[in-house]
């Protein structure tokens, strides 16, 4: 059981630590671990947890990793999971961050510091385009057009953004948008 | 009382959003606007450290935490952004089979919609500090484009930027 756990937490390790490209990459490099090399999970129990990540708030691929590590052993294999996924990552990220922040100095780091944060910018447009795009079919693309509008409107009111995700809420209940609705 | 607040700020913005950088208007109100503990640009700073190396998109919630309070600000940012995760085992446990039920589907889908357009309003006022010229202009817009259609690492879009900026630096400087 003990190996289990260990094996379990290097998978998780290998997949948080050494993939680049958020959430997608991490999810297929397990997908591939778990459901077809070492038949941990089934199909559907790897679906699942997909599922209900998307419905648990904060940063999805850790809410992943918890269901999958829950399924393998339990609460041990969903703390193990979580923790192989996020620690060395974000000793990674707090290097970076003191190494941005180290580059203030010179002309030529600013440059090159403005440069990062122009494209960081880009990622952050890109960010919501691709949270937006599904939702711009024949179903949907209206109630993604009322919300996307409402929410500047909004912000120029200056209604905090809890409250515009709140009312969000609302309104997608009210207004499910479902194929089979 | 200063690490407690941070804390409960942190954890407002990532209980409360959907997916990695949803949670940054949030997260901007608070710290940003609301309290000033950051700068534009230190939050900024913090997406691209977050998402330089590898990992969940969600760790530029510990960059932010470094930033303001530094190494238990890390430590606290890190609390924050895995405590949500935890959540989804009593979901598996009650609530699985009712999140495919429309009316919860539709709440979550719009949420995420209403996610995307508070970063879009966030992000152009970041950018307002960020693009200051019609080179971090293009690459903010090459950089929209490349991670908007393609499957190229991110890594590689941050490196190509900073060694345009290098270069432009030389001939600026």
């Amino acid at each position: 059981m003990k190996n289990e756990l260990r094996s379990l937490a290097a998978v998780f390790l290998r997949a948080g630590n050494l993939t680049f490209g958020g959430g997608d990459a991490i999810t297929a490099l397990l997908q591939r671990e778990l459901v077809h090399r070492r038949e941990w999970l089934t199909r559907d129990q790897y679906g699942l947890a997909q599922s209900l990540a998307k419905v648990t708030p904060g940063t999805a691929i850790l809410a992943f990793c918890a269901a999958t590590g829950w399924i393998v052993r339990r609460s041990a294999g969903a703390l193990a999971a979580v923790l192989a996924v996020s620690v060395p990552s974000a000793a990674i990220a707090i290097l970076l961050t003191m190494a941005f922040t180290s580059m203030s100095g010179s002309a030529r780091a600013l440059a090159v510091l403005g440069a990062v944060l122009a494209a960081s910018v880009g990622l952050m447009w890109a960010a919501a385009w691709l949270l937006v795009k599904p939702e711009l079919n024949k179903v949907t693309a209206l109630r993604t057009v009322v919300l996307v509008s409402g929410v500047f409107i909004a912000r120029r009111w200056s209604i905090s953004p809890i409250e515009i995700l709140a009312g969000a809420a609302i309104i997608g209940a009210l207004w499910p948008c479902e194929e089979n609705a | 009382m200063k690490f407690v607040l941070l804390y409960l700020l942190l954890l407002k913005a990532t209980t409360t959003s959907f997916g990695g950088l949803s949670s940054l208007p949030v997260l901007r109100e608070d710290l940003v606007i609301r309290h000033q503990f950051l700068t534009d640009r230190q939050l900024n700073l913090a997406v691209t450290a977050g998402r330089a190396g590898p990992g969940p998109n969600g760790l530029y919630v510990v960059s932010v935490g470094y930033l303001v309070a530094g190494m238990p600000g890390a430590w606290l940012g890190w609390l924050a952004m895995v405590t949500p995760a935890f959540l989804i085992i009593p979901l598996a446990h009650f609530v699985g089979a009712r999140a495919d039920l429309p009316r919860i589907r539709g709440a979550i889908r719009a949420s995420t919609v209403a996610s995307a357009g508070l970063l879009t309003v966030t992000t152009l006022r970041l950018a307002q500090g960020a693009l200051t010229d019609f080179v971090f202009v293009g690459i903010a817009a090459a950089s929209f484009l490349i991670f908007s259609f393609t499957k190229i690492d991110s890594l590689w879009v941050i490196l190509v930027s900073a060694a345009i900026g290098f270069v432009s630096g030389m001939f600026g400087g």
